[in-house]
C-alpha cells in the first residue's frame, strides 16, 4: 500500500520523494525496513520524525541525507531527481544542500573547533578567507565565537552539539537533517538546542529532524511517525 | 588541499603513536635492510668512465703455457691472462696504433722526504706507469701534473703523489719540484692529484677492485732503469722453466705482469685494434709463441668488469633477499594500515557525511600513507647510513666509497619508502574508501 502523507505541504517543495521504499537483501532473507510511501517536505518546514526503535527511522533519514540509496521510487532534492546519481554527485549535493546533527555529535577530537565547523567547506572550491569567514559567521550563531580554538573535548556535551550545528550551518544548506540531537543531552541542555533549531527554523532552514521525545517532536511544526517500516503523518496538538 | 591533506595525516599519526612509530619503524627497518645492500651492490656496480668506457679497452693476449690453460673463467672456460709479458707490453706500445696507451705495474719501496730521518721512512706499493694513466682514467690533479713524454722513454725519476702524501710529508703545500727517496734514489715530484677513487676501481684485478688507490706514481721506465723489484708486491705469473729472480729476468721471461689499457677516439677503431691484436698473435706464431687456442681480448670497461665479476652473484643475491625483507616488511605494514583505517572508519563516515567523495578520501589516506612512507624512509636512511658504517668497520679492507650512499641513492631511499608505502597502503585505502557511511556515524 502506498501511503501518501503530503497534504501538510505547502510551497516549494525542497524533499519529495514518491513510492520511495529500502529493502535489505541477503543471500536467505529479504528485509523491508521501509514500505513504499510518498512524502513532501517544503521550504522552512520542520518535520519531527517519532517512532520506536528498530522502525526505520534512521533508514529514512539515510536515505534522505543521500548516505544510503533507496531500493525503490524516486526522490527529488531540491527539484534534482537523485536516482541514478554517482558517488561524486551525491557527495557534493550533500555537501551544498544538507547539514547532519548527529546524537553524539560527531566531532573529530583532534581538530579544534574552527577546524571542525570548516570540513565541508574543505570539500568545495571556497577561498580560504572565504572558509573562514562562514566558519566565523556559524561559531556566532551558536554562541561559541570566542571558542575557536578549543577542542571537543574541552566543552560540553551542549556546546558540541552547537559545535556540530554550527558545523552543518557553515555550507548554508537547504535543509538539516538531525537524528537525536539531544538524545546525549540533560533536559537543560536538550532545551537549550531545541531552541537553536527552532531558530535557525525560523531564519528559512528546514529541519528534518529523528527523535524519541514526544515533548520535542510537538515543537516541530509537523510529525510524521514511522511505525514497522510504515510512514504516517500524525496530527498533534501544537504546542509550540 | 595538499597543506591540508598534509596536516590531517599529521594529526592522525598523533593519534595513534603506537600504531604509526609500529608502521614507520617497520618500513624504516625494511628500507634501511633494502638499501644498505642496494647501496653496496649499486656502488660496486657503477660505471667508473661514464663518458668512455667503451671507448677504454684493456688488452689480454693468449701468450701462455701452450701445455695448460692459464685458469678457468667462471663458466668454466679456458680463461688468458689479463695481464702482458713485457716484451708483447712494449711491442704494443711501440707500435703506437691506440690513441693513448697505458701501461702499468707496481712494485714497493721505502720511502721519505729528503729531509726526514731515514728511519721515517714507510713502505708503499707504487705504480709504475705512464704518462697517459692520469688521462685516460680521469685523475685530477690539485698541483703539477703528469711527467713528460721524455720522462716515460728516458725513466726520468719524477713521482707524482696523493693528496694524502702530500699532505703527509709535506704538510700540503705544492711540493711540485720537491724530492723524496723512493728506496735510495731520489725521486722529484711533479703533480699531486686529489683524493682519486674509482668505484670499482675498474683498472686491476677484481681483489683489488674495492681497495684504495695507489699513492704514488714513477714511470714504469724508472722502475725498469733503476731495476726496482719487489717480487712479494709485484703480481707477477710465470710458467716454463725461465729464471726471474730479478728486474732483468722478468724483462726476458713468459711471466705476465703488465697491464694495458688502450684509448680510442672513437669506437670504430677498436675492431681495428683487434685486428691489430690478431695479426701481432700471428706474427708471434710464426716464431713459436701464442701456441694456445684461445683467443686474444679487447675488453671495454664494462666487459671486464663483467668478466672479473666485479657485482658478484652473492651480491645480486644479497639484494634480492633484502627486497624480499622489504616486501615481508610491507605486508606488515599494510596489515598494520588496514586496522588503522578501519579504526577510521568514524571519521570517515563523517567525512562523506558532510561531502567527501570516495575519491577525496582515497586522496587524504593515500597522503597518509606517503607521510609515513616518508617520515619511515627518513627514519631507513639514518639507519641504513649506521649500518653502511658499521659495515665500513667491518670490511676495512674495501675502500669506504663502497660504504657511502651518493645524493641519488639518498633521495631513491626516501622515493622507495614513499612509493612502496603507498603501493601497499592502495588496499587499505581502497577499503576505507568503501566503508558505508551510514553505518560508521555512530562509532566517532
Amino acid at each position: 500500500m502506498l501511503q501518501t502523507i503530503s497534504e501538510n505541504a505547502k510551497g516549494y517543495n525542497m524533499l519529495k520523494m514518491r513510492g520511495v521504499a529500502k529493502s535489505f537483501v541477503t543471500k536467505t532473507v529479504e528485509t523491508q525496513a521501509l514500505q513504499p510511501f510518498d512524502l513532501d517536505i517544503s521550504q522552512g518546514e520542520f518535520v519531527a520524525i517519532v517512532g520506536p526503535s528498530g522502525s526505520g527511522k534512521t533508514t529514512f533519514l539515510n536515505i534522505a541525507g543521500l548516505l544510503e540509496a533507496h531500493s525503490e521510487g524516486q526522490y527529488y532534492l531540491d527539484g534534482k531527481d537523485i536516482t541514478g546519481l554517482s558517488d561524486r554527485s551525491k557527495s557534493s549535493l550533500r555537501n551544498q544542500k544538507i547539514g547532519f546533527i548527529f546524537q553524539s555529535f560527531n566531532l573529530i577530537p583532534e581538530l579544534n573547533l574552527f577546524d571542525n565547523i570548516e570540513m565541508p567547506l574543505r570539500y568545495r572550491t571556497f577561498s580560504r578567507k572565504v572558509r573562514a569567514q562562514r566558519v566565523m559567521e556559524a561559531l556566532e550563531k551558536v554562541g561559541l565565537a570566542g571558542r575557536k580554538s578549543h577542542y571537543p573535548q574541552q566543552l560540553s556535551g551542549g556546546q558540541q552539539q552547537r559545535v556540530a550545528i554550527a558545523r552543518a550551518l557553515a555550507g548554508s544548506p537547504s535543509f538539516l537533517l538531525a537524528d537525536e540531537p539531544t538524545g546525549n543531552l540533560d533536559s537543560k541542555m536538550a532545551d537549550g538546542i531545541m531552541a537553536l533549531l527552532k531558530d535557525i527554523n525560523q531564519q528559512g532552514t528546514s529541519i528534518l529532524m529523528v527523535t524519541h521525545d514526544m515533548d520535542q517532536a510537538r515543537q516541530a511544526g509537523r510529525v510524521v511517525e514511522i511505525r514497522d517500516g510504515y510512514l504516517t503523518e500524525q496530527q498533534l496538538a501544537l504546542t509550540a | 588541499m595538499v597543506g591540508y591533506y598534509i596536516k590531517l595525516a599529521w594529526l592522525s599519526l598523533r593519534k595513534t603513536p603506537l600504531l604509526s612509530m609500529l608502521m614507520i619503524g617497520t618500513i624504516a627497518i625494511g628500507i634501511a635492510a633494502a638499501m644498505i645492500t642496494i647501496t653496496v651492490g649499486y656502488m660496486m656496480a657503477q660505471d667508473p668512465l661514464p663518458h668512455k668506457s667503451d671507448r677504454v679497452a684493456m688488452v689480454h693476449l693468449n701468450s701462455w703455457d701452450p701445455t695448460q690453460p692459464y685458469g678457468y673463467r667462471r663458466n668454466g672456460k679456458n680463461d688468458i691472462p689479463s695481464t702482458l709479458t713485457y716484451q708483447d707490453a712494449m711491442a704494443l706500445l711501440k707500435a703506437d696504433k691506440a690513441d693513448k696507451h697505458t701501461l702499468f705495474a707496481q712494485f714497493s719501496d721505502m720511502i721519505r722526504t729528503t729531509t726526514s730521518d731515514v728511519r721515517d721512512a714507510q713502505l708503499h706499493p707504487i705504480r709504475s706507469t705512464t704518462r697517459d694513466f692520469f688521462d685516460m682514467f680521469g685523475v685530477p690533479f690539485i698541483y703539477g701534473g703528469t711527467w713528460s713524454k721524455e720522462a716515460d722513454l728516458t725513466g726520468e725519476q719524477v713521482i707524482v703523489l696523493s693528496k694524502h702524501e702530500n699532505d703527509r710529508l709535506f704538510d700540503g703545500v705544492n711540493s711540485v719540484g720537491k724530492e723524496v727517496h723512493v728506496g735510495t734514489l731520489l725521486f722529484r715530484v711533479v703533480g699531486v692529484i686529489d683524493d682519486w677513487q674509482p668505484t670499482p676501481r675498474f683498472y686491476t684485478h677484481r681483489y683489488l677492485m674495492y681497495q684504495s688507490t695507489l699513492r704514488y706514481f714513477v714511470p714504469l721506465e724508472s722502475q725498469i732503469r733503476n731495476a726496482l723489484f719487489s717480487p712479494t708486491s709485484m703480481g707477477f705469473s710465470c710458467w716454463g722453466d725461465d729464471p726471474n729472480s730479478t728486474l732483468a729476468d722478468l724483462l726476458l721471461s713468459e711471466c705476465v705482469w703488465l697491464h694495458l689499457w688502450v684509448e680510442f677516439d672513437s669506437v670504430d677503431k677498436k675492431d681495428d685494434y683487434f685486428g691489430f691484436l690478431s695479426d701481432y698473435s700471428e706474427e708471434q706464431r710464426k716464431v713459436g709463441r701464442f701456441a694456445r687456442p684461445e683467443p686474444n681480448r679487447l675488453m671495454t670497461v664494462p666487459e671486464y668488469l663483467e668478466k672479473e665479476g666485479a657485482l658478484s652473484n652473492e651480491n645480486i643475491m644479497g639484494i634480492w633477499f633484502s627486497l624480499a625483507f622489504l616486501l615481508a616488511c610491507l605486508c606488515n605494514v599494510m596489515s598494520l594500515m588496514m586496522t588503522k583505517f578501519h579504526g577510521k572508519g568514524g571519521e570517515i563516515g563523517l567525512r562523506r557525511a558532510v561531502g567527501a567523495s570516495k575519491k577525496d578520501i582515497i586522496i587524504q589516506f593515500g597522503f597518509e600513507s606517503i607521510f609515513i612512507g616518508l617520515v619511515g624512509g627518513v627514519l631507513g636512511l639514518l639507519f641504513a647510513q649506521v649500518g653502511l658504517s658499521v659495515l665500513a668497520d667491518m670490511f676495512s679492507n674495501l675502500h669506504q666509497s663502497v660504504m657511502t650512499m651518493d645524493i641519488f641513492l639518498m633521495v631513491g631511499t626516501v622515493g622507495l619508502a614513499m612509493s612502496t608505502s603507498l603501493l601497499f597502503g592502495l588496499w587499505p585505502i581502497y577499503r576505507a574508501s568503501q566503508i558505508q557511511p551510514s553505518s560508521q556515524l555512530k562509532s566517532l
